[in-house]
């Protein structure tokens, strides 16, 4: 397994919210929010709404193993909820405010135009987006589902995308490839990452220390003592000496 | 003011007077993803009377159940936790803009065994007082 999940819910998040940073691509501007588990209430005063929930849920053979590995695709589920209430009533006169909609109508072309800037968001051209792109290698189903209520006490429409796409499973070698690796290094430059990268970083390169063999044997999945059968040992790279004389069956050396 | 609202208010303050335990409030701030850090443009109470509840209480833990779409289980692993909860009279908080937040902290100086707590909802009883739920930060007392 390697971190490609946790790296594509923090790309999401950052091109979502432009790494904290105006222009925000969504009307949510900066609440973009990652994995969140408190309950979306209390936003009386500075937290408005809309706003929206990366999560990644689900996750298909993402552990490498002999038996996955050439067999089948790795399938991962990035799911986003957008949520749009109406928290205040503009003066008629003012006209349509995409974040502040009057009616039922408007609540819903403005989660409509949401959802548009969202998917726009992933096409734009910053590390984050990039990384996405690299990482979520192709879109099997992209679905959204349309949900409401009015039990908080104020209109709320939301709308669940779950996005699923094919995933690598590399690279075991301890590569780290050139748009995670642009991708990481914009993330360290924010104080709220700068820690968490060269965690994640380190997870991407440690087989890098590995032998080839061991590297093998990691991706493969097979018992030590199969891995000695067929000749991949761990430790010290084991090399063969340049003076080896074959023979055929007789026992007679071949030219 | 009505003869109702006044009976309220003299039984919210025997409540405290009787079953009070004095808390601090820490108003916090964050961004959306990150760390929060003490919000100076609110102001902390450093000598707060509550009513605090810490019951216990044994629930599983749900995994992102999507139904429509995907499977997925609740775990089988059950939680015993405590469910902490503080009521505290309104009067503290003179406006909405001072009322505790999501995130803030409240901790409990004359109970060192209790740890800090984080708020992580806050509604009006309807009368004069706020139920606040609130997280452990630290460990369970």
């Amino acid at each position: 397994m390697n971190p490609d999940r946790l790296v594509v819910r923090l790309a999401a998040v950052a091109a979502l919210n432009n790494f904290l940073r105006a222009p925000f691509p969504t009307l949510a501007g900066g609440m973009i929010f990652d994995s969140r588990i408190q309950p979306m209430e209390d936003f009386k005063t500075k937290k408005v709404f809309p706003f929206c929930i990366v999560y990644t849920d689900y996750d298909r053979d993402h552990w490498e193993h002999h038996t996955v590995n050439v067999k089948t695709d790795r399938l991962l589920t990035v799911t986003f909820e957008l949520l749009v209430a109406q928290v205040t009533e503009l003066p008629h006169d003012e006209g349509f405010v995409v974040s502040q909609p009057n009616t039922d109508s408007e609540l819903e072309t403005t989660l409509d135009i949401f959802e548009y800037q969202v998917a726009k968001a992933f096409k734009a051209d910053n590390a984050a987006a990039d990384c996405w792109r690299h990482l979520m290698v192709s879109y099997v189903n992209v679905i959204s589902r349309r949900g409401a209520t009015v039990e908080g006490g104020s209109k709320l429409a939301a709308r669940q995308i779950t996005v699923e796409a094919k995933m690598p499973r590399g690279p075991a070698n301890g590569a780290l490839a050139p748009a995670v690796a642009h991708f990481l290094d914009e993330l360290e430059k924010h104080e709220e990452y700068q820690e968490r990268v060269p965690v994640i970083r380190e997870m991407y390169q440690s087989a890098a220390s590995l032998s080839h063999a061991e590297q093998l044997l990691q991706t493969m999945g097979w018992t030590s003592e199969a891995g000695h059968l067929i000749g991949y040992e761990r430790g010290p790279e084991v090399l063969l000496p340049d003076d080896i004389v074959y023979v055929d069956q007789s026992g007679d050396p071949l030219p | 003011m009505g003869i109702f609202d006044r009976l309220d208010q003299v039984v919210s303050r025997t409540v405290d007077a009787i079953n009070e335990i004095t808390f601090v409030f820490t108003p916090m701030a964050a961004t959306p993803n990150g760390r929060s850090k003490p919000d100076a443009s609110r102001s902390a109470i450093e000598d707060g009377k509550g009513v605090f509840d810490y019951i216990e209480t044994e629930y599983g833990i749900e995994l992102g159940v999507r139904k429509s779409y995907r499977e997925a289980n609740d775990l089988r692993a059950l939680q015993t936790g405590r469910e902490a909860f503080l009521s505290v009279d309104r009067a503290y908080f003179p406006t909405v803009a001072d009322e505790p937040q999501q995130g803030d902290i409240f901790e409990f100086p004359e109970k060192p065994d209790l740890p800090r707590f984080e708020v992580v909802s806050v509604r009006r009883d309807g009368m004069s007082r706020l139920s606040i739920r609130l997280v452990h930060l630290g460990s369970q007392a």
